[in-house]
């Protein structure tokens, strides 16, 4: 087990070490940030409801950033590896497939955490600042240091969610490019999917659609979860959490199980298959 | 060391292909300790399915496969295996050292031991001072000794070469066939898959010829000849004859004997004998 968790972390290592050195990434990285700098710019043109309308643009800048990330570099890199033979440089040391598919997941894990710890840094900074320079107080009343860290986390934790996605579908596919419709697929599927349930759900109660739909539905969303639930990002600015510390906790328990199985079916895919 | 007892592979049937693809046909051979194996055939002949199913990057459909006394499958194993693969390929964005820290340390080795063992490795393949440029900078044939490299940072008793002088000057092939000659020295096992059959010639003791996903030979190199071709007869106006049997010699040396400058036994070449192998005549 030991042995194992250190060629996992072996690998891990070059996989962050090569997309660190990415010039996608890089730029990625400096897009985003420019993107948060320049947006406080427009914020001047706020009064009212400013702290939200500050939060709200971070926390979208950060969210799409780590999509950009996962959408373009994390979904290509299996699939790359396999592409490009690098694969056999890697699973010929005494890495087996599952470690192979687990080790590069941490490497993914480790570089968005980076990015999104580095856009959350500057984020926190922008929202103190915009606090301490608003004269008037009632425009940002409240700026909650713990709730502004559950929000980050709470995103990091959707964002691992999609990743989880992108790894199960690298592991039972072959080709960046199938890799990357599925996973936008998933993506708007798990986004659009709550709002179908509402809308159907809504349609049953008033005998317009049929129940067995509305468990159709409910069905789907285990396979594509609500990335929303984890979006705490409105929670930053007041005093005290409008939900439970143990539904918060749920939601996390139940993300990190979904991660948990989608990588446990994504090695046992990629144990399955012939890597040519 | 390796055992492969009528191992067969067909690729699955692909988007236009009329039939699924037969890699390779009730292939058996074993390779002891020590030994040397040569695996040669032309292109399309099964040596590369033979490798990527010992890495078990792919599995059979049929037959049984031991490396090291275990399955394949068993990832452990390869803790004893420098394998070259046919294409050399890394992550482009890391730098040669990183790349032995990563391939020493998946193999449980001490990050001391690792810098020992790169400094002798990278010394030897004439890259030590280039260890810390991004491999991407790195032209083929320094991807290809460096690849050498990461193969051998661990110290493996068992060598799985796929074609290591692709990609690599004159000089670089040399060096790698001395290097090739060293390793045989040091006792390490070779499983050496080439289709430059000089180098099989030099540097195996024994070898398979695969044609069409089938063993054509299996056995030493000294078998692979047949003996004694004939007799080249150069005579004084330059004309030369073959004489194919003695009856045919005596007949040449009756009628022309005084017209005769040279006699020289001739030999079948080795790639006149994988030819001859391969055609099946």
């Amino acid at each position: 087990m030991v042995d194992s968790i250190k060629r996992i972390q072996a690998l891990a290592k070059i996989i962050f070490l090569d997309g660190m050195r990415r010039h996608a990434v890089i730029g990625l990285v400096g897009l985003a940030l420019i993107s948060e700098m320049f947006g406080l710019i427009f914020l001047d043109f706020f009064a009212q409801d400013l702290g939200r309308a500050v939060s709200d643009f971070l926390f979208s800048t950060m969210w799409v950033t780590g999509l950009i990330f996962l959408f373009f570099h994390a979904v290509q890199v299996m699939a790359w590896d396999e592409e490009h033979k690098v694969i056999f440089g890697i699973i010929s040391r005494p890495i087996s497939r599952s470690e192979y598919v687990i080790g590069v997941g941490l490497g993914l894990a480790m570089l968005l955490l980076l990015l999104e710890a580095v856009l959350g840094g500057l984020a926190f900074a922008a929202l103190l600042w915009v606090k301490s320079s608003v004269v008037i107080e009632l425009y940002f009343q409240v700026f909650n240091y713990t709730h502004f860290i559950l929000a980050w986390f709470g995103l990091v934790l959707s964002l691992l969610v999609v990743l989880s996605a992108i790894l199960l579908f690298s592991g039972v596919v072959r080709g960046g490019f199938a890799v990357l419709m599925m996973s936008i697929s998933y993506y708007f599927i798990a986004s659009g999917l709550p709002l179908a349930r509402e809308h159907i759900s809504t349609l049953v109660q008033q005998g317009g659609a049929n129940a067995a739909l509305e468990y159709i539905l409910q069905g789907l969303s285990f396979l594509f979860p609500d990335l929303n639930r984890m979006d705490y990002k409105n929670f930053i600015l007041v005093d005290v959490l409008p939900v439970s510390v143990s539904e918060i906790s749920m939601q996390a328990m139940l993300s990190a199980a979904y991660i948990v199985l989608a990588l446990s079916v994504a090695c046992f895919a990629y144990n399955k298959r012939d890597i040519q | 060391m390796i055992k492969f007892n009528n191992v067969s592979k067909t690729y699955t049937k692909q988007i236009g292909e009329k039939e699924a693809f037969k890699a390779l046909i009730d292939v058996s051979f074993h390779l002891k300790q020590g030994q040397a194996l040569g695996l040669i055939g032309a292109n399309g002949a099964g040596k590369s399915t033979s490798i990527r199913l010992l890495m078990d990057f792919i599995r059979p459909n049929d037959g049984e496969i031991f490396l090291l006394g275990a399955e394949p499958e068993r990832a452990i194993m390869r803790k004893h295996i420098g394998y070259l693969p046919e294409v050399t390929s890394f992550p482009k964005n890391l730098t040669c050292m990183e790349m032995l820290y990563f391939a020493g340390k998946a193999c449980g080795m001490q990050k001391k031991d690792i810098q020992v063992q790169a400094e002798r490795w990278l010394t030897r393949l004439g890259l030590w001072e280039h260890r810390n440029r991004l491999l991407r900078g790195y032209s083929k044939g320094m991807q290809q000794r460096a690849s050498f490299a990461v193969a051998l940072v661990h110290n493996p008793k068992l060598l799985i070469l796929d074609e290591p002088m692709s990609g690599l000057d004159p000089l670089g092939r040399a060096d790698i066939v001395s290097l090739i000659e060293e390793l045989k020295k040091e006792g390490k096992t070779i499983l050496f898959c080439s289709h430059l059959l000089d180098d099989v010639e030099r540097l195996t003791d024994e070898v398979l010829i695969l044609h069409k996903g089938q063993v054509k030979y299996y056995g030493g190199l000294k078998g692979v000849r047949e003996g004694q071709k004939g007799w080249r007869i150069t005579l004084s106006n330059g004309e030369v004859k073959f004489a194919k049997s003695r009856e045919d010699l005596t007949g040449v040396l009756s009628e022309l004997a005084e017209q005769i400058e040279d006699i020289q036994v001739e030999h079948e070449s080795f790639e006149q004998a994988f030819l001859r192998i391969v055609k099946g005549d």
